[in-house]
């Protein structure tokens, strides 16, 4: 036998297979193929590291927002705007990882032409998870960054009031022998994904990430969730850089900003967010094989560093990601019963079967 | 003379040393002369010597001691040691129409930086963005300097460098990255332009040295001693290891900028290899990256500089909090206190004053 299974261990389900459901389902609902395969790309790309948050799940949020009227399932891909290095993109409410990965997909084809490629796409729909992006330039060889706004999230700096999104950020390398470099955050103290789980467990957050009712700090993570005062990572730093990101998204894209973004429960209106997409292309720079053996000394140095006391290993970013998408790889995606129960459901209504488990 | 006006302190936060001598008030334009001057004497070709008269005016005016003329002597000491040379041959060893590569060939960090950063302004000019990395070169100092030269063209600008490791990664004990400093501009119409500049560490070596100077200690969660032990010592963190920002996050974010800078430059070193600057006979090996963006590649230019406003005006409408005076953008309070420092010119501490009339006057340049 091969490594690779074809069948995956119970109650999990293949990556193949997942992919070719969601990209019957989104046909069913009326997405172009070309659009339906980068969307279902996007969608594996979360659940083989684990976040079924922003995985197949979205399915759900789009068959919801496309029936609202507050997605839409065509748009046009031509360049608005368009020079040998750059382009605009206007996604007119298409959905965030289509919008995204057409927009990284030109950005790597120019960056390949003149060595980097920066690409802004406005008007666009949910937009998670970032990390998709960069591994989108980082399946090519090359180096990836990709920047969204978001409903308003944090107070500026100074402020109790919610202007600026968290502004979710990824930045993405590839090395030799290790895995690549996947760089997934926001401007925020802490991710509202801790949030929720904090949550549910009655667990506090720590402090110095969110404020409550009364403007000042809270360590409630039901109030957090419900005022949604997220603070910015170190501060002034992070909040600096929030606004930064805001003016290479909206600002820069001509689409919506700050408080003009609708949130995704609104299923009948557009979100208007923007994508900041860019691609390098090593070979510009030095031979990329060169690129690659230094991304790995590099990944080396940091592996040596002595752990502190209770850490059990010093990782680089996408490491433990990485690792986890090697198993589903291999045995397939563990998608939680709920969600693979109503994603079954809605397979069911358009004529679709949903994998065996 | 000015020997007698009273002791200038400013209220940024950066000028926080108490001195029993008052200041001297240095005039900007003669603060740019003076260091010109003095490196022009030592071999720097016109143009570069004036770059980094103009850079560290730059840094003084907006209260960025520790990156002004402050560096004079380090920079003077790296040109006679050998670990700086005054006049290399910076050379582009790779180019496309939107990106380069300069072998800075150990240029101080602001005349490889500028030339970087004006280099990849006429790319962004041309294709609409502009990428140059730099090699073998020292440390950038003030990053939003480069920001700011883009700002100023009325493009978007990003500037990173690499420095000597003092960072642990998140979880280790050991310094594997530098504090990757960075800095972004963006211009504006009728508002100042938007600078922000960052370190990747919760606190820069600056801070701790003030810090010291007052006698207090750290925050707790900023810094390790040298063997990896948690410390609110500011001489235990100074010697020791300096912690990212956000924990995970901030040390994220200069990983990716290790790979911006040092590995994708292909200069000697990258990483923990980068030499101290004060090991004066020897090439530091920084690198930089600088990237400018022109908006008209995506906007008609007045309609970006106007949607920047909008934002700064909705950042400056924000309610401030208790004990808050007002909701700032990046780079406002520095642009103010540039203004009034262009005025009234710039304060140099007399320890400073004294070594640099010294050093002028081995050079035959009146201070």
């Amino acid at each position: 036998m091969s490594p690779a299974t074809t069948r995956p261990s119970p109650g999990r389900i293949l990556a193949a297979d997942l992919r070719a459901f969601a990209e019957a389902v989104l046909e069913a609902l009326g997405m172009p193929a070309d659009d339906a395969a980068i969307a279902a790309d996007a969608m594996v790309y979360s659940d083989l590291r684990g976040a079924f948050g922003t995985g197949s799940n979205r399915l759900l949020q789009i068959a919801a927002r496309s029936r609202g009227g507050g997605l839409a399932l065509h748009a046009d891909w031509t360049p608005v705007r368009e020079t040998a290095a750059t382009a605009s993109l206007d996604a007119a409410g298409g959905w965030g990882p289509v919008a995204g990965g057409r927009g990284m997909r030109l950005a790597i084809d120019k960056a390949r032409a003149v060595g980097i490629g920066v690409v802004v796409v406005r008007n666009s729909d949910v937009t998670a998870a970032m990390g998709y992006y960069p591994a989108l330039a980082v399946r090519e060889g090359l180096v990836g960054l990709a920047i969204t706004n978001s409903v308003p999230l944090m107070p500026p700096w100074g402020s109790s009031q919610r202007l600026l999104g968290n502004q979710a950020f990824a930045i993405g390398a590839p090395a030799g022998d290790h895995p690549p470099l996947i760089f997934d955050s926001s401007t925020s103290a802490y991710s509202m994904g801790l949030m929720r789980a904090a949550r549910e467990r009655g667990e506090p957050i720590p402090p110095g990430v969110a404020l409550g009712r009364d403007g000042r700090e809270t360590t409630d993570a039901a109030e957090a969730l419900d005022t949604l005062l997220l603070l910015p990572m170190g501060g002034h730093r992070g909040g600096g850089l929030a606004i930064l990101w805001e003016v290479l998204t909206g600002v820069l894209s001509g689409g919506r900003t700050t408080t003009q973004i609708v949130g995704m429960d609104h299923l009948d209106q557009a979100m208007g967010l923007s994508l900041f997409l860019l691609a390098l292309d090593p070979a510009s720079f030095l031979p990329p094989q060169e690129f690659r053996a230094r991304v790995d000394r590099l990944i080396d140095e940091v592996h040596a560093s002595p752990p502190a006391p209770g850490v059990t290993r010093v990782r680089v970013p996408g490491e433990r990601k990485a690792s986890i998408t090697v198993e589903f790889e291999r045995d397939g995606i563990p998608i939680p019963a709920p969600q693979a129960t109503a994603m079954a459901k809605l397979g069911a209504e358009l004529g679709v079967s949903f994998p065996d488990r | 003379m000015i020997e007698d006006l009273p002791a200038h302190r400013s209220g940024t936060g950066t000028d926080k040393r108490r001195v029993s001598e008052p200041n001297e008030l240095i005039d900007a334009a003669r603060l740019r002369a003076f260091v010109a001057a003095v490196l022009e004497r030592l071999g720097m070709p016109e143009d570069d010597a004036v770059t980094v008269g103009a850079a560290f005016a730059w840094a003084d005016l907006r209260g960025i001691t520790a990156q002004g003329i402050a560096k004079l002597p380090l920079l003077v000491g790296r040109i006679r040691a050998g670990g700086t040379p005054a006049a290399p041959a910076i050379r582009v060893v790779a180019e496309t129409p939107a990106a380069a590569v300069l072998n800075a060939a150990g240029a101080w960090g602001q005349v490889a930086g500028t030339r970087a950063m004006r280099l990849a302004i006429v790319k962004a000019r041309a294709t609409g963005a502009g990428i140059v990395v730099v090699r073998d070169t020292t440390s950038g100092s003030a990053m939003g300097w480069y920001a700011s030269l883009a700002a100023d063209e009325g493009l978007v600008g990003l500037a990173i460098n690499d420095t000597t490791p003092l960072q642990a990664p998140h979880g280790g004990t050991t310094r594997v990255l530098g504090n990757q400093a960075f800095a972004i501009g963006a211009p504006a119409a009728r508002c100042p332009t938007v600078i922000f500049d960052s370190a990747t560490t919760a606190i820069s070596w600056t801070g701790i040295e003030a810090l010291i100077a007052r006698g207090e200690p750290l925050t707790a969660g900023l810094a390790l001693d040298a063997s990896g032990t948690p410390t609110i010592d500011p001489a235990a963190a100074l010697a020791g290891i300096l912690l990212p920002i956000g924990g995970h996050r901030g040390f994220g974010l200069s990983l990716m900028w290790a790979v911006l800078t040092g590995v994708l430059s292909g200069g000697a070193r990258f990483g923990s290899e980068i030499t101290p600057i004060a090991d004066l006979a020897r090439s530091q090996s920084v690198s930089h990256l600088m990237l400018a963006l022109d908006p008209s590649a995506w906007l008609p230019r007045e309609r970006f500089l106007a949607r920047v406003d909008t934002l700064v005006d909705q950042i400056h409408a924000s309610p401030p909090m208790a004990g808050v005076q007002a909701v700032l953008v990046p780079g406002e309070r520095a642009a103010a206190l540039a203004a009034e420092r262009e005025r009234t010119g710039v304060p140099v501490v007399p320890e400073l004053s004294a070594r640099l009339r010294s050093l002028g006057a081995e050079l035959g340049v009146a201070w």
